[in-house]
């Protein structure tokens, strides 16, 4: 299956699967997301694990590996997993550390189950966004030679795709927080399954993209969405939780997304809850999985991290 | 779930500092010397994983620059970044993206340019509360584990100079190798500046500039695009204690590598690795790591590295060669050190060595090590 719309294989196109094999969400787990000075980033996160594993019914002995998602420069520390090695229970076990939002490294935990590499995963996300210094650190995204010089950062890229959109007004912000959360997945059946996820990366340069559209996001959910035999999303989707990193940006993933006027749309308030960057996606998993635990469907959960959302994951789940 | 095999490789040349190419040109280089050695384009590629430790350049998620140079542009892209490990992770992470039914082909790029960054600072940016008062990077903290490990076991200063000598001889005969000495000895590694006792300069890694690339396509597709596709035959990974204080002697008992073979050698039923493993590409960055991992890999019995390398039976002509490309001890660009040792492993495995090549290697080993202690082990083989 191919993931842009013009690109043709060479090769047998038959091979790759168009549907995911049953992974369930055993559990869930999140810290409070506010300012929490006085703790430490493993502290957050064992709260946020022993959470996920208590709603699972598992203990640690019943996970096989862990894959993590956070950011050194947003940690200040260097593989800023080792903060968190005990606490997640990697002490001579399997873990993977993406650095990017925590819905990819759960897009990721799938793979390595699908690969037969494990049965039982836990998805941990962490920042302590309070802490740390956004609009110097997101300078340090931009490429060194011809965006950086200029001062960009992830606030003054969202004002540009902001204005681009028609609004005169500066984006507001969603608030800046520290907080971790956990998800489990397992090949062990239980009534919420993994149905579709796609991810991808968009142009770098802002002045190359078209800042009224997102294509990653529509190459994410395109993916997404065939692997979940989704037709409708806005007829066939129960709820969506959007990562709305800024005012603007909520109507602009949904337009991405087919969920334009979606009345169920980021129906626990969105990032105005205060999930941090690189939490908020798997938080959005999260939401969606409390959500459908009260109303049977497909839910959709979506990330993004880096300027303007140039990168983009979208999971669609199902009970 | 099926079987995948690497059909390509590729790299830069390592060197000290590469004035000529920014971190995304560098990328592009690897990845399209890559895809060209597996006969194919970046539109073939299906999905996309990096390896790079962000801190040691000091720029914040540089895959969003960088990754349209591993061809990342509107495809599935993700970047693992788990210290040294960065590169062997990130190829175990292609691997399962790979075999998991998803993906044709993936292509695994690793990179660092250690010239634009402080990489000791970067190192140094640990636990704040109580490791980072004494942060001393690798050369510190490995001259305590290595000093642990001497007294236990014996090894002398000449046999780890040995084991230096070799990987920048080895070196020499790899094209893309940072350090090439063929004419080094063991004297002139005795002579080198100390850093930290017993650790001299060249008994250290360099750092270096680089990248390195590999391309991974699932059973079906491999064998119609490569004559001799190195096949994943098992993929480890361990971690560890956070605190150096909280590991029991090292290098001693190394036991995440140790624990990580086992479980790899059980899952292709290697029995006596000296024996059937037919070349092996391990991530020592200093000299001594070398023979402590020859007992964790049970190259050896416990207390016998010395010997081994005294026999040399890890020569480029011995039983077991170790590290014929040069290893870590002659190029450093640490993203993608991993990604070279197992693209070394399968170069060796595909017959694409070229002077560095092992004949009839069907069985290669690669291992990757980071942070304090953490350890990841590959197996590739010319069988599925």
């Amino acid at each position: 299956m191919s993931y842009t719309h013009n690109m043709s294989l060479t090769h047998s196109a038959s091979q790759v699967n168009t549907f995911l094999p049953p992974i369930s969400i055993l559990g869930v787990g999140r810290t409070i997301y506010a300012p929490q000075p006085g703790t430490a980033i493993a502290e957050l996160v064992y709260h946020a694990v022993q959470a996920a594993l208590n709603d699972a019914g598992l203990t640690m002995r019943e996970v096989d590996a862990r894959v993590t998602a956070s950011v050194d420069l947003w940690d200040g520390l260097t593989a800023s997993n080792v903060a968190i090695t005990e606490v997640v229970g990697a002490v001579m076990q399997p873990e993977a550390r993406v650095a990017g939002d925590g819905l990819l490294a759960a897009c990721h935990a799938v793979t390595s189950i699908c690969a037969g590499a494990y049965r039982t995963v836990l998805v941990v996300a962490h920042c302590k966004a309070t802490m740390s210094a956004p609009r110097a650190l997101s300078n340090w995204t931009f490429d060194p030679i011809y965006q950086q010089p200029l001062g960009l950062d992830d606030f003054s890229a969202a004002a540009l795709q902001a204005s681009v959109l028609g609004s005169l007004a500066p984006p507001s912000h969603a608030p800046l927080a520290d907080g971790a959360a956990a998800i489990i997945l397992s090949t062990a059946a239980a009534p919420l399954t993994i149905r579709g996820m796609g991810w991808a990366l968009d142009e770098h340069y802002l002045g190359d993209r078209d800042l009224t559209d997102s294509i990653a996001l529509r190459a994410a959910a395109q993916r997404a969405f065939a692997l979940a035999g989704i037709a409708d999303a806005k007829r066939e989707l129960e709820c969506a939780e959007l990562s709305d990193h800024f005012d603007y940006q909520r109507a602009l993933w949904a337009r991405a997304l087919g969920l334009d006027d979606f009345p169920k749309l980021n129906m626990s308030g969105g990032l105005d809850r205060g999930a941090p960057p690189f939490v908020a996606g798997l938080d959005c998993l999260i939401e969606i999985v409390l959500r459908l635990r009260e109303t049977p469907g497909l839910g959709l959960a979506h990330g993004c991290w880096g300027p303007a959302g140039q990168g983009q994951a979208v999971m669609v789940v199902g009970r | 779930m099926r079987h995948a095999a690497i059909i390509g490789t590729g790299q830069t040349k390592h060197t000290k500092a590469h004035d000529d190419m920014n971190q995304a040109e560098l990328v592009r280089q690897a990845a399209t010397r890559a895809l060209s050695d597996a006969g194919i384009t970046f539109r073939e590629v299906d999905a996309v994983v990096l390896a790079n430790m962000e801190l040691f350049e000091g720029r914040a998620l540089p895959e969003m620059w960088v990754g349209a140079g591993a061809g990342g542009y509107l495809k599935p892209a993700i970047k693992i970044a788990t210290g040294g490990t960065s590169g062997t992770s990130a190829a175990i992470a292609g691997y399962h993206q790979c075999a998991s039914g998803l993906f044709d082909i993936v292509l695994v790029v690793g990179w660092e340019k250690h010239s634009e960054g402080a990489t000791q600072t970067g190192m140094a940016m640990v636990d704040p509360l109580w490791d980072r008062n004494v942060a001393s990077g690798a050369v510190g903290n490995f001259a305590l584990s290595i000093s642990q490990y001497v007294a236990e076991r014996g090894v002398t200063p000449a046999q780890a100079a040995q084991v230096a000598v070799k990987a920048r001889r080895n070196a020499a005969k790899n094209p893309y190798a940072h350090l090439q000495m063929p004419d080094l000895t063991v004297e002139q590694v005795l002579r080198s500046p100390m850093l930290a006792d017993p650790v001299h300069r060249l008994d250290m890694c360099p750092q270096s500039d680089g990248a390195c690339a590999l391309v991974y396509a699932a059973q079906g597709i491999a064998e119609k695009l490569c004559a001799r596709p190195a096949w994943v035959r098992a993929a480890v990974t361990r971690h560890d204690q956070p605190y150096i204080g909280d590991l029991d002697r090292r290098l001693v008992t190394m036991r995440t590598l140790r624990d990580a073979a086992r479980a790899a050698y059980h899952q292709v039923g290697i029995v006596e690795p000296r024996k059937q493993i037919d070349v092996a590409e391990i991530y020592e960055p200093v000299s001594y790591a070398e023979l402590a991992w020859y007992e964790a890999l049970g190259f050896c019995a416990e207390g016998k590295a010395g010997e081994l390398i005294d026999e040399g039976v890890t020569e480029m002509n011995g039983e077991l060669p170790v590290n014929p490309s040069g290893g870590v001890l002659s190029s450093n660009p640490v993203g993608a050190s991993g990604v070279l040792r197992v693209a070394e492993a399968a170069m060796q495995v595909m017959g694409r060595a070229g002077a560095h090549q092992i004949a009839d290697a069907r069985v290669a080993l690669a291992t990757g090590y980071g942070v304090y202690a953490w350890s990841d082990v590959m197996i590739l083989g010319a069988d599925t």
